[in-house]
């Protein structure tokens, strides 16, 4: 990044906070947790701290969590580990779920499960009823993320999770994207599997842990080898990892007032962004996280308008570079056009964004867009 | 090597707000997505004195255009012998961006045709001469 470049590209990931890498240089020289001896045994003690930290800040207890490489291997543990003993059955998620949590169910579908891919509102969001109605006797799974990546949806886990309460389909959440902004507490939200991630929240990419109801054990390894995690997740831990997440959690508890700022911040910046002519806004303030603000500006071409922002971190809804890729089914399954989900730019906050940045970047995105309509030929 | 981020970043040979169409101007579309070329062009002594463009579309798009433009004001070459190649090897394009080339090339020889069939007439129409 150079020095004039402006960073708003937080649900991609967010930079490392200082104090969590710092924390993470010192345990770089820890030993291997699992050695019995006392250097071993130091670093399984760190290790437990972190487990501590990190449950503890959704609401568990330590045995409750397993460590994993970030939110996608605790998707694919929850998903593929959570049903493999069973025979293909029913599976209701949504279609603007991660690619993540999309993918595994999809290999599902191959194997013969029946699979019910819900489609949000205008909003993004998908009513807690629109998940419970489909669930039937023979349903095994229902995966709905906490909120989304590209639009910041938020969706009601509480309300779902009470509802499944008494089926004995597995809850799986994706709470990648709230674990910075939006409070979690896995008993009041009725979940029974939750991924989780650190770079999310200014913590190290690499690391995320798997967060499972108390008493679960229907869960299969999806890998094999030394044990360890109780045989959930073999391999040896990387305790700077783990201790920077927990750090990274314990930076959030500090910085308690930055949802409520940045929520503040990503207002002002609609306020501005919603001057250029034809811009679309995709999601309600009410009913997205903090941190993201996904706009459509139609009428232009999202790649130029991108080209045009050489100093503005931002992506297109999707990894849609050059023509002919793929746009956002997520903005796709809102609703949106192809042109107009090509069309649209996500902007996404985090705590060290300041309004200075976000003037910065509403005078660049508005010179971008005038520059294009500019050259646009008259109607014919 | 030209990249397309530097001429991007200057579109030169764009058609200002206080710059008319001319009569010798031709619009080029494709199949493949809303993009689309505008190119009109000015004549003095027999020969190209100007060319100015309006598109919408991707970078590529654009960066087409300008550069067909340039090559007409400038070039002093015959443009009806310009292939959609020599503008994508010019802006190291990829195979998929050569729909790009092909609306430059063709909104440029159209506009070209239209000044030499509409001759010493007054013509005030414009039209989309192809879809490429
Ligand atoms: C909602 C969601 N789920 C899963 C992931 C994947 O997380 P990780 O990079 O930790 O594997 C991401 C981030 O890209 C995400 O935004």
């Amino acid at each position: 990044m150079s020095d004039q470049s402006i960073y708003l590209d937080h649900a991609a990931t967010t930079p490392i906070d200082p104090v969590v890498a710092e924390q993470m240089a010192q345990a770089l020289h820890l030993a291997n947790p699992a050695s019995a001896h006392s250097a071993g045994r130091l670093a399984a003690e760190r290790v437990e701290q972190a487990r501590a930290t990190v449950a503890g800040h959704v609401g568990a207890a330590s045995e409750q969590l397993i460590w994993t490489s970030g939110a996608t291997e605790a998707d694919n543990l929850a998903i593929l580990g959570g049903l493999a003993q069973q025979a293909p059955a029913h599976i209701v998620t949504a279609r603007t779920e991660h690619k993540a949590v999309l993918d595994p169910i999809r290999q599902l579908e191959r194997g013969g499960w029946r699979v019910t891919w819900l489609k949000p509102g205008a909003d993004g969001v998908v009513a807690a009823a629109d998940v419970l109605a489909p669930v039937q006797a023979d349903t095994r799974l229902v995966s709905v993320m906490h909120v989304n990546n590209e639009t910041g949806a938020v969706q009601d886990i509480a309300a779902i999770g009470r509802q499944l309460a008494d089926h004995p389909a597995l809850f799986h959440v994706d709470a990648a994207q709230s674990l910075a902004w939006l409070p979690i507490d896995i008993n009041a939200m009725g979940i029974d599997l939750l991924a989780l991630s650190a770079h999310k929240c200014h913590g190290p990419p690499g690391i995320g842990a798997l967060v499972m109801r108390r008493g679960l054990v229907r869960l299969r390894p999806l890998m094999h080898g030394g044990g360890q995690e109780r045989g959930l997740r073999p391999g040896t831990l990387a305790p700077h990892q783990i201790v920077g997440f927990a750090a990274a959690v314990r930076r959030l508890q500090v910085c308690a007032d930055a949802p409520d700022r940045v929520r503040a911040l990503r207002e002002h910046l609609w306020a501005g962004l919603s001057r250029i002519s034809g811009v679309i806004r995709n999601g309600q303030p009410q009913s997205t996280a903090p941190h993201i603000l996904n706009a459509t500006f139609a009428g232009l071409n999202g790649e130029s308008l991108l080209f045009g922002l050489p100093g503005l971190m931002v992506s297109q809804g999707s990894a849609c570079t050059s023509g002919g890729q793929e746009s956002s089914y997520v903005l796709r399954a809102l609703g949106r056009s192809d042109a107009e989900a090509r069309a649209s730019l996500r902007l996404s906050l985090g705590r060290t964004t300041t309004v200075a940045e976000i003037d910065a970047a509403v005078a660049q995105i508005s010179n971008a867009a005038a520059r294009l309509t500019a050259l646009q030929p008259e109607a014919a | 090597m030209e990249t397309l981020r530097a001429r991007f970043e200057t579109l030169r040979w764009a058609r200002g707000a206080d710059e008319p169409i001319t009569e010798a101007t031709a619009r080029a579309t494709t199949p493949a997505s809303d993009d689309v070329v505008e190119i009109s062009l000015r004549f003095c002594d027999g020969g190209i004195e100007s060319a100015r463009f309006r598109a919408h579309g991707s970078p590529a798009t654009l960066c087409a255009a300008d550069w067909a433009c340039e090559y007409a004001e400038t070039g002093g070459a015959d443009v009806l012998t310009l292939c959609a190649t020599d503008v994508a090897e010019a802006l190291h394009l990829a195979r998929i961006q050569m729909p790009a080339a092909l609306m430059a090339v063709d909104a440029l020889q159209a506009a070209y045709r239209r000044w030499q069939d509409v001759g010493a007439q007054e013509h005030q129409s414009q039209q989309t001469v192809s879809t490429v």
